[in-house]
């Protein structure tokens, strides 16, 4: 008997182990789940930040308010819902369908979890000075609501941000109601698919339907030569090999997050179009998909097939994303 | 009467915790055994694939290898799915794998996978396809994973998944182009048979298959990839010359 007590005794110590170093939530908490739209990846759920109505919606107070820097910015001075949270001048990266993310930023310099991501706008990137939250009138008592304890640190409000940016998801454009047989694509847009699906245009060996995006890191030809401006992935592995790649965006809403590519080159999608047509830039590092014979110093396309390809990309905009309140300042 | 029977109970409270102790520590000497030296009830493999260009190690990038036709070229990407792996003993018992393995060359956990509950014997074949069969071969099959989703072939060149991305780069006059193998579509599949001369008997036996690049340009066809297409998703018949230069790309 004394023995199988102590082994039991051992067991849930083990148990009790495990929680460690977690933050225990208050019981009070609703707690919510996120499904995967169809075509798109299982979500990889954080177990160590389980999402909540009180958690989602402490995190959408902290993305729109400016206590976070100080220099008067918040998140939202540079990530606009109505651009899909992209903004002009800072060319500023759209948040569609981070939860799916593995790595962030353009070179892909933080690898991990939206957690991981968020920690490093908080810590590195905004330097959040974390006593001007904790001596606020109301802060302590929502954190206190959803993390169960006394003191904030970067960690809670990383943590309370990731929760905010999982919930952006935007799966409803013309083309997904068109996968689910909803929708019929008009003439111009299907020949548009067509290009982007096939040899045409290639488009979807890095934006993958779903997506649109690969979670990985190519060099399209967008220049001849290399340094620390367009390093890209290399500044981050310093593997030659990497030199000039970034990570494929997704496409989903690129009509309202121009400019586009790292270094916002292009205004129009027109541009992006006539750059993956005619533009190309043949280079050791270019992406093998960009240089097929024929077609290595670009797609040949008609001018009809330009339009119907940038009338396709439209057919990515998810309005219902844009507009959503649930996402828009608190 | 009752003061007498409590030394005897505690006796028998002692012989409980003997027991377990005992038995505790047998099973772990037991289990820690078949580690080393007793023959375990099943035998498990794990299955490494090591990819090369004819003797050499595979390097991604510069270009620096030749292929028969002599075109220099370099690989910056290789993925593909094996599946139904099925070993068959000596007396002609069958082992078969249910599962389709990814491999990615630049994610190393996926370069060798393990496969369990073998019985032991001594086994004298291994077979596998390269691809899927055509049941499992339907767009949405597989668990939509990032990588998964990664090899959609469209739905509108047939679907299921791409079965080999083999990409690189070649010279020509110093230029560097692009060339993409890329399979797909159920008749593409390839299916290897190689003769082994292993016995399975213990936890963790290994076995390496070789994956030798150079073997996807030659025999039968010299693919020659300044002349010949490089670049092959779109045309059934050029899937099939790059699968049929395939067959020997697998080796002990
Ligand atoms: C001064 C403008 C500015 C502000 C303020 C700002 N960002 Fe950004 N953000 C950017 C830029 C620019 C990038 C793209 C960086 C690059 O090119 O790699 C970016 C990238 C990101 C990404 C990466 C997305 C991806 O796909 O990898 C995330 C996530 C993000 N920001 C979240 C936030 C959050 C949360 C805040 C508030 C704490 C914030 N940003 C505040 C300008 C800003
Ligand atoms: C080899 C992979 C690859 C292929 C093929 C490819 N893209 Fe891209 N695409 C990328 C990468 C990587 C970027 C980001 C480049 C940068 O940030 O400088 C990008 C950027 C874009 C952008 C700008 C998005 C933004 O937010 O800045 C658009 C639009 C786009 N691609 C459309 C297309 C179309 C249309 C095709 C087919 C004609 C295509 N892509 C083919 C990898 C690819």
């Amino acid at each position: 008997m004394k023995s199988v007590v102590c082994i039991l005794s051992i067991f849930l110590i083990a148990l009790s182990c495990k929680k460690d170093g977690q933050i225990e939530p208050v019981e009070t908490l609703t707690f919510v789940s996120l499904e995967a739209p169809v075509n798109f990846p299982e979500i990889q759920l954080n177990n160590s930040n389980p999402l909540s109505i009180e958690g989602i919606e402490l995190g959408r107070k902290l993305y729109y308010d400016t206590i976070l820097s100080s220099t008067g910015k918040s998140c939202s001075s540079c990530h606009l819902q109505t651009s899909s949270f992209t903004e002009n001048s800072s060319n500023s990266q759209s948040h569609v369908n981070l939860i799916w993310n593995q790595y962030f930023l353009r070179n892909g310099q933080i690898e991990g979890t939206l957690e991981d991501a968020m920690m490093f706008e908080v810590e590195s990137f905004f330097h959040t000075d974390i006593s001007k939250l904790n001596q606020d009138p109301l802060y302590p008592k929502l954190f206190k609501k959803v993390f169960g304890k006394a003191e904030i640190t970067s960690k809670e409000v990383a943590y309370a941000l990731a929760q905010f940016l999982s919930t952006l998801i935007s799966s409803n454009s013309k083309f997904d109601s068109y996968l689910k047989g909803q929708t019929m694509l008009n003439s111009s847009e299907l020949n548009g698919l067509d290009i982007f699906l096939t040899e045409r245009g290639d488009c979807f060996h890095c934006h993958s339907v779903g997506l649109m995006g690969d979670n990985s890191f190519h060099n399209i030809g967008l220049d001849l030569t290399f340094n620390s401006l367009n390093w890209g992935r290399y500044a981050v592995t310093m593997n030659e090999v990497d030199k000039g790649k970034f990570k494929t965006p997704s496409l989903r809403n690129v009509e309202f997050s121009g400019p586009y590519m790292h270094d916002g080159r292009f205004s129009s999608l027109e541009e992006v179009v006539e750059f993956y047509n005619s533009g190309v830039q043949v280079t050791a590092y270019t992406d093998p998909i960009m240089t097929k014979p024929g077609k290595e110093f670009g797609l040949q396309l008609s001018n009809q097939d330009k339009i119907d390809l940038v009338n396709f990309l439209k057919a990515l905009s998810d309005t219902s994303f844009l507009n959503n309140t649930k996402f828009s300042k608190p | 009467m009752k003061v007498e029977k409590k030394p005897s109970l505690s006796f028998l409270n002692w012989g409980i915790t003997a027991i377990i102790f005992f038995s505790i520590s047998f099973s772990i000497v037991l289990s820690s055994c078949e580690k080393t030296g007793v023959m375990p009830q099943f035998s498990s493999l794990k299955i490494s694939i090591h990819h090369v260009i004819d003797a050499e190690d595979l390097e991604l990038f510069p270009i620096q290898y030749m292929n028969e036709s002599g075109n220099t070229y370099s690989v910056t990407d290789l993925k593909y799915y094996v599946s139904s792996i099925k070993l068959t003993k000596q007396n002609g018992d069958i082992y078969f794998d249910q599962q389709i393995h990814y491999v990615d060359i630049k994610k190393t956990n996926s370069l060798s996978f393990v496969l369990d509950s073998i019985e032991p014997g001594k086994y004298i074949k291994i077979e596998f396809d390269l691809g899927i069969d055509s049941v499992r071969n339907q767009t949405g099959f597989l668990l939509n994973t990032v990588d998964n989703l990664n090899m959609a072939w469209p739905v509108s060149m047939e679907g299921g998944y791409h079965f080999l991305k083999f990409e690189g780069k070649y010279n020509i006059n110093s230029v560097p182009y692009g060339f993409a193998f890329h399979l797909g579509k159920s008749k593409a599949i390839i299916h290897y048979e190689i003769n082994l001369n292993k016995g399975l008997y213990y936890w963790n036996e290994e076995l390496i298959l070789k994956h030798d690049l150079n073997e996807w340009f030659k025999t039968p066809s010299n693919y020659n990839l300044e002349v010949d297409e490089p670049y092959i998703m779109n045309s059934d018949s050029l899937i099939n010359v790059i699968r049929q230069n395939g067959f020997d790309a697998f080796s002990l």
